[in-house]
């Protein structure tokens, strides 16, 4: 949303940052849930599933296994989103157990992998990588990247 | 010079150029501009100090976000229909779909309380400002909703607070401060808020009563000041 994002992801491109993304896990996207009122996978619960002045709610999802163990990125798209970000949530997921949050926050909202609107758009290389992989998880597990945005892991709900 | 030191070298400063375009291209619409794709021209400076550190028409920004005002997917989801491509080929609409934005955060910021800020003094980074309309609406870019960072800030008062920062670590506070003293009647439909201060001159009396509300015509007037006298 702001030009100094831009600045940031194209000095860390082109400066050598690239080697040490290369080492980050990158999130694939899942799947998304339109106009619901629950969320299936039980990352939302509560007024977040409101509907909002558009009288939809949509929640994105992005996974990714790894030998630590499975992690869950859930974004919900309502009344409590800004300009440029959504409330987003990193949760480890395991079989029979209620997701534990890892982070709650505002974070970029993602382009829709099936969004046919955006389709015709020419992307750039820093633009068509965060629209496949916008969120990652650093190597050290400790921090989850969304564009410019870091967030340190276990820091949990603001 | 060594090979790797120039490649390095290089990419240093394709990297500083590519971040100073980026910036020019990226400075935003004029007032001039988005009045005449439809702006009201009293809230004109509002937008243009918004679309500043934001985009033009014509831009795209990594995350996908849109425009003078950079709609990101979702927001672009809500307040447009068509091709992501006919919304930056079209000013008017980018306004037309910001001032419904504006118009909406503004109603979230009353239904959940921000408005109970204004008036208030905020200070931040060794500047202060006196919160009011526009600085709610610049600040709701941080989200309006009752668990954003502008809602956290209501409730706490803390402007170093982690849960009043986005993921860079920037403070709502900096933008309450940013958007204070504009003209948001526009979008909040409440001209009370603008402009009041004392009359100290003749061109300061309000339009609304008086005899600023009644002028006389040009012919029964002793003197007749035209537009581009002043």
């Amino acid at each position: 949303m702001r030009s100094h994002m831009i600045c940031l992801l194209a000095a860390a491109g082109l400066l050598g940052a690239a080697p040490a993304a290369a080492a980050d896990a990158a999130f694939t996207y899942k799947t998304s849930y339109r106009n619901v009122t629950q969320d299936p996978d039980k990352v939302w619960t509560g007024d977040a599933l409101a509907a909002d002045s558009s009288g939809t709610v949509t929640i994105h999802e992005y996974e990714l296994r790894t030998p630590r163990g499975d992690y869950l990125i859930s974004q919900i798209w309502n009344d409590d989103c800004a300009a440029a970000t959504c409330p987003t949530r990193l949760v480890r997921v395991a079989p029979h157990q209620p997701p534990a949050i890892m982070v709650d926050d505002m974070m970029h909202q993602i382009v829709p992998p099936d969004d046919p609107r955006f389709a015709g758009l020419s992307k750039s290389g820093p633009q068509a990588a965060f629209a496949e992989h916008p969120f990652l998880l650093s190597e050290d597990g400790k921090t989850l990247v969304n564009g410019d945005f870091k967030f340190e892991i276990g820091s949990g709900k603001p | 010079m060594s090979r790797p030191r120039a490649v390095q070298s290089a990419l240093f400063n394709a990297g500083v150029v590519l971040c100073l375009s980026a910036t020019l291209a990226l400075a935003g619409e004029s007032a001039a501009s988005l009045t005449s794709a439809g702006i009201p021209a009293n809230c004109a400076n509002f937008a243009a100090k918004v679309s500043s550190s934001e985009g033009n028409f014509g831009s795209v920004n990594q995350a996908g976000c849109l425009g003078a005002f950079q709609f990101c997917p979702g927001t672009f989801e809500r307040y447009y229909s068509g091709s992501a491509q006919s919304f930056l080929n079209d000013p008017s609409a980018q306004v037309a779909a910001w001032t419904r934005y504006q118009q909406n955060e503004w109603s979230k910021a009353q239904s959940n309380g921000m408005t109970s800020l204004i008036g208030q003094q905020v200070c931040y980074g060794g500047r202060c400002a006196t919160v009011d309309q526009s600085a709610i609406l610049m600040a709701c870019q941080f989200g309006c909703g009752p668990r954003g960072k502008l809602a956290n800030y209501a409730a706490g008062g803390d402007c170093n607070a982690r849960n009043v920062k986005d993921g860079n670590g920037v403070s709502v506070c900096s933008y309450l401060i940013r958007g204070a003293g504009y003209d948001a009647s526009c979008f909040t439909g409440d001209q009370s808020a603008v402009c009041q201060q004392s009359p100290a001159g003749p061109g300061d009396f309000p339009t609304s009563t008086g005899i600023a509300a009644n002028p006389p015509t040009p012919s029964t007037a002793s003197i007749i000041v035209n537009p581009t006298d002043v």
